[in-house]
């Protein structure tokens, strides 16, 4: 039954396939393996090219870079607000003194949805705080989505408490103004301190990930969040003996082309900064983390943003500018665009096509 | 059996172009459709830039390498991908979900098996969706099974010295998890 496929054939089948199917089907003969090669990033061939390449129609969607100013386009007053999360062109935005959530279009000034403020909860006779945010957009039902951790007020910032009060809702940005409770299949106060890691959430195509820190049961993890199907699921980190202690390395949480990816870059900042991508090509399998490559002694690096296209990152230099930075010819291109403003963070977000 | 009422540019259509396969069936199909062949196009304007005078009407292209059961499956194929561009020429996006459609119906009446020989004759005939469809075809079919399914499905053998196999499965066993039963 089997014919002979020409190999240009047998490599327009192989690069529909996922990472995890390439590097099983390296065993096929010496040809596949030749073929497939092995994902070290810098080669062009299949394996890398299916860890780099956008899969969606719109794959290289432009990026808008939003700073939070004192002028917000908003009626006044906003006490304590900043960029919670971004999906779409559409920005999550956070009053961390008064606790309102917005929706807004940074394109059109229109502020679609105000989330209701924190809410009293009689049974510890405490109010519950918004403790961290996901928001994300849902391709089956057409809608934005906001995941609120909420906490009795003050806890996160109280060591020795024990928080058995925290919990999560799910908003739909057209629904009803009620949020639905869920459970989970963890202890929620994982999510507390996260301004342990630099950036601690990212938002793709349908799932938002969070960092989660080390418990009595487990080690420090990626927590994700199906935004359709409202599923929690977790994985690992790569061992410490392999990518460092988090005390000594910072780890920035990143999405390349679907894949969740860390930067990981020591704390302690010498004059030439180097720093590693970890990608993990296969959500809940520990063993699936995969260094990609290595940017060497970098001597102008802040910290790395978020992957742009094929693998192309954008980064914040030292002096709060954005650099592109492409791993293949090692090369920087400054965009003369200051991501730094009133301390506090912008995000890049990209635009609905 | 042929529906070209909804073709763009119905006077052109109206050409037939005649295919003969290597087992001697002959096909009689709309120029249109024998046009998205573009090897059969490279035959066809050769042809025409050959001999100026001779109108339309029948034109006979051998197809030594392209059986008749394959081809009356592209044929099918290619007429009903006519059909969908040209109910949704102003929309690209409902062009795309009707394709989408046909696509997994197509599937259905499709053996994995059968899928090489649609692919070698997409390619031969230079055929490009079809050919593109087929291999994303075999791409999900394989896709979950084992190293010695996809050897079978392609015709392959191993050639790994004793001992190389098992280190390269070594390396990233975790890639061999939850794969389907062959």
């Amino acid at each position: 039954m089997s014919s002979y496929l020409p190999e240009e054939v047998v490599v327009n089948i192989l690069s529909h396939l996922p990472p995890k199917s390439l590097l099983r089907f390296r065993c096929v003969s010496k040809t596949w393996l030749a073929l497939i090669g092995t994902p070290d990033f810098v080669s062009k061939n299949l394996i890398n090219n299916s860890i780099l390449n956008a899969k969606s129609q719109h794959p290289h969607p432009p990026f808008l870079l939003v700073k939070a100013r004192e002028k917000f386009n908003f009626p006044s007053p906003f006490l304590g607000l900043g960029i919670a999360s971004s999906s779409n062109g559409i920005l999550c935005l956070h009053d961390h003194i008064q606790g309102d959530v917005y929706l807004w279009n940074p394109t059109s000034s229109l502020r679609l949805r105000l989330l209701p403020r924190p809410i009293y909860c009689p049974h510890t006779k405490s109010f519950l705080y918004g403790a961290g945010y996901g928001f994300g957009f849902d391709y089956m039902a057409d809608d934005f989505k906001v995941v609120r951790f909420l906490d009795p007020l003050n806890t996160s910032f109280m060591a020795d408490t024990d928080f058995v009060d925290v919990k999560l809702e799910v908003y739909n940005s057209l629904g009803p103004g009620l949020g639905k409770q869920l459970d989970t299949p963890f202890d929620l106060n994982m999510f507390n301190n996260f301004a342990l890691y630099v950036r601690t959430k990212v938002y793709d195509n349908g799932f938002f990930y969070w960092w989660a820190n080390p418990d009595k049961v487990y080690d420090e993890r990626i927590v994700s969040f199906d935004c359709r199907n409202e599923v929690f699921r977790m994985t690992p980190l790569p061992d410490r003996s392999v990518i460092g202690h988090y005390r000594e390395v910072c780890r920035s949480l990143m999405v390349l082309n679907g894949f969740v990816a860390m930067s990981v870059y020591p704390i302690r900042r010498k004059k030439k900064v180097s720093f590693s991508i970890w990608v993990l090509l296969e959500f809940g399998v520990e063993e699936s983390w995969t260094k990609l490559f290595r940017i060497g002694h970098y001597f102008d690096f802040g910290r790395p943003l978020c992957f742009c296209k094929n693998g192309e990152l954008f980064m914040e230099n030292r002096e709060g500018q954005l650099v592109l930075y492409d791993p293949f010819t090692q090369t920087t291109k400054n965009l003369q665009l200051s991501t730094r403003s009133s301390g506090v963070q912008a995000q890049l977000t990209r635009i609905l096509s | 059996m042929s529906n070209q009422s909804e073709s763009p540019n119905p006077t052109s259509s109206s050409n037939k172009i005649t295919l003969k396969t290597s087992d001697n069936e002959v096909f009689e199909v709309e120029e249109a459709v024998a046009m998205k062949f573009c090897t059969v196009k490279q035959y066809f304007d050769d042809e025409n830039n050959n001999n100026v005078t001779s109108g339309t009407s029948t034109t006979l292209i051998p197809l030594p390498n392209v059986e008749s059961h394959p081809l009356a499956i592209l044929i099918t194929y290619c007429k009903k991908h006519l059909e969908i561009k040209a109910n949704n020429a102003d929309n690209k996006k409902e062009m795309e979900i009707d394709m989408e459609h046909y696509e997994r119906e197509f599937l259905k009446n499709v053996m994995p098996q059968e899928l090489t020989e649609l692919i070698l004759a997409a390619n031969y005939l230079n055929f490009k969706e079809a050919l593109d469809f087929f291999c994303r075809a075999v791409a999900s079919a394989i896709q979950n099974k084992s190293v010695e399914y996809v050897r079978k499905f392609f015709g392959l053998e191993s050639d790994f010295k004793p001992g190389e196999e098992e280190k390269l499965r070594e390396e990233f066993a975790w890639s061999f998890e939850g794969v389907d039963e062959d």
